[in-house]
């Protein structure tokens, strides 16, 4: 299938804003990162608004969102719901930060974690179709779910570290990215093996042919993400870099204490990572009869 | 409770591509963008072969199904996708906000985006001329009358076509152009060769959609399941 760069945006945006708030509310949680929730909250906000600005470049009459939006077995309605019940826990989990000397009650650092989460898996359900079956599993959920467990941490480190946290105080979610590096890691090679099975859904004909296009190719298409067309992006993209970088950085953090750099690094890995798993996503997202 | 669909009869159609073109003269489909694609399914060895004579195919027209239960419809946000009283997937251009995912969702990627209007396109059904009787345009143009349109609650037998010759005498008011959207129709029950209902109608695969378009294929091998 066609790249769809702004959904791809979307919905990296959305899984890192998600991984971000979710972190600083784990944080608050444990009391701990009382000087950087704000910049922490400012930066999940700034992700969700870049996020929103990428999805609206996809729609082709934006407007016309008030001409009846709303149907709720859509995926977009779905995950519009979503984001703006995370938008109004975000907005009340502000205000009490900035009531209570930069301390949130328990409850609402709750609400925002589960919030978080059903954000992403809901962003990764609208995905989900027959039509598609390498995209027919709830594999992509969670594999979007382990892209925020890796992106959240790493980017509030940065966040504490730019906020001038002490090496002791970035420990916590340092760990927390060692952590969500390897879930990230499990997570998108089981998406990515889960198609592998897919190529089984897609219907069978043998030979045929296009007359509208009687110079395109009919081989097979090979939807495997470690062989097929997507597979230079699989190993180095998402495998090397996605993969293997955030973990060996998120290590050596853990170790060495320096997560100025090393988060900064699992970080912009991670993101490398995400973009081109989604981009994997689009070009296994063959039709089940995909002959038209 | 009507359900308009198209039946085509595969043993007569000989891949002339009037249905294609036609679609596209009276819709104005944008050029890359079509409502209707006729495919070539093999060839491939029939179940006795003994020589590279003994090798079959089937032309196969595409387009959208107007499904029972359409992804297309459950999946768009603004409901511009929706089922009309008479059974046929339609859009709502005005309501259309492009998002696609109709496109993504339609398991035989039958739906285009209109690039000039971005709205999300597809095979109407020439809804503007089977609600005031007339047939199709894929119908009435059929080159070898393969195409037949009607109610699959009244059965397939009752399927039409049109029934006249064409008639370069344009004097003669009998055979008119006209006729192919009133009146002067032939059925599937009439015109069809013998078939066996249970192993020769064959629907496009399956994903929970429930495709309506009923294809009657005798003698050959269906490829792609159904």
């Amino acid at each position: 299938m066609e790249l769809q760069w702004p959904l791809i945006l979307f919905t990296t945006f959305m899984a890192w804003c998600a991984g971000t708030f979710a972190t600083q509310c784990v944080l608050a949680f444990q009391g701990k990162a009382a000087k950087s929730q704000m910049a922490c909250w400012i930066t999940s906000a700034v992700l969700l608004v870049i996020g929103g600005i990428a999805v609206f470049l996809h729609l082709q009459h934006w407007t016309r969102i008030f001409n009846g939006f709303g149907h709720i077995t859509s995926g977009i309605t779905q995950e519009f719901i979503i984001i703006v019940v995370l938008a109004i826990i975000a907005v009340v989990y502000l205000a009490l930060l900035r009531r209570n000397d930069n301390q949130v009650p328990k409850w609402i650092a709750v609400l925002g974690i589960v919030a978080s989460i059903l954000l992403v898996l809901i962003s990764g359900h609208s995905y989900q179709m027959e039509a598609v079956p390498a995209w027919n599993t709830f594999l992509w959920p969670i594999a979007l779910l382990g892209e925020a467990c890796i992106l959240g941490p790493a980017t509030v480190a940065v966040v504490m570290t730019l906020t001038g946290e002490s090496d002791d105080e970035v420990k916590a979610p340092g760990g927390f990215a060692f952590i969500g590096s390897i879930v990230n890691a499990v997570c998108s090679i089981a998406a990515a093996v889960s198609v592998t099975f897919a190529s089984n859904s897609l219907s069978q004909v043998g030979a045929w042919y296009d007359l509208t296009h009687p110079t395109q190719s009919i081989a097979a298409v090979n939807i495997n993400p470690f062989t097929g067309d997507a597979a230079m992006i699989m190993w180095i993209g998402v495998i090397v870099i996605g993969i293997l970088v955030p973990i060996v950085a998120c290590f050596m953090g853990t170790k060495k204490g320096n997560w100025k750099m090393w988060a900064a690094v699992a970080l912009i890995a991670a993101v490398i990572g995400v973009v081109c798993l989604r981009v994997v996503f689009y070009i296994s997202g063959v039709h089940l009869f995909m002959f038209y | 409770m009507t359900h308009y669909a198209i039946l085509t009869d595969l043993n007569r159609c000989v891949g002339c591509m009037s249905c294609m073109v036609s679609c596209k003269a009276i819709n104005n489909v944008p050029i890359g963008n079509y409502w209707i694609k006729v495919l070539r399914i093999g060839p491939f060895k029939k179940a006795d072969y003994q020589t590279p004579n003994d090798v079959t195919m089937y032309y196969l027209p595409t387009q959208c199904q107007h499904c029972e239960n359409p992804e297309c419809v459950k999946v768009c946000p603004t409901q511009a996708s929706h089922i009309t009283e008479d059974g046929t997937v339609q859009i709502d251009k005005s309501k259309c906000i492009g998002c696609q995912f109709c496109v993504m969702a339609c398991p035989y990627g039958v739906r285009y985006l209109n690039e000039e209007e971005r709205v999300v396109e597809k095979c109407t059904l020439c809804e503007q001329v089977t609600s005031q009787g007339g047939l199709p345009q894929c119908v009435a143009q059929c080159g070898g009358r393969a195409r037949f349109f009607g109610d699959l609650d009244k059965g397939i037998e009752t399927f039409e076509a049109p029934n006249i010759e064409y008639d370069p005498n344009r004097d003669n008011a009998e055979a008119s152009y006209d006729q192919l959207y009133t009146g002067n129709r032939i059925t599937f029950g009439e015109l069809g060769k013998e078939y066996d209902p249970n192993t020769e109608v064959h629907h496009l695969p399956n994903a929970g959609n429930d495709p309506s378009f009923v294809y009657v294929l005798r003698d050959r091998e269906w490829k792609g399941g159904e």
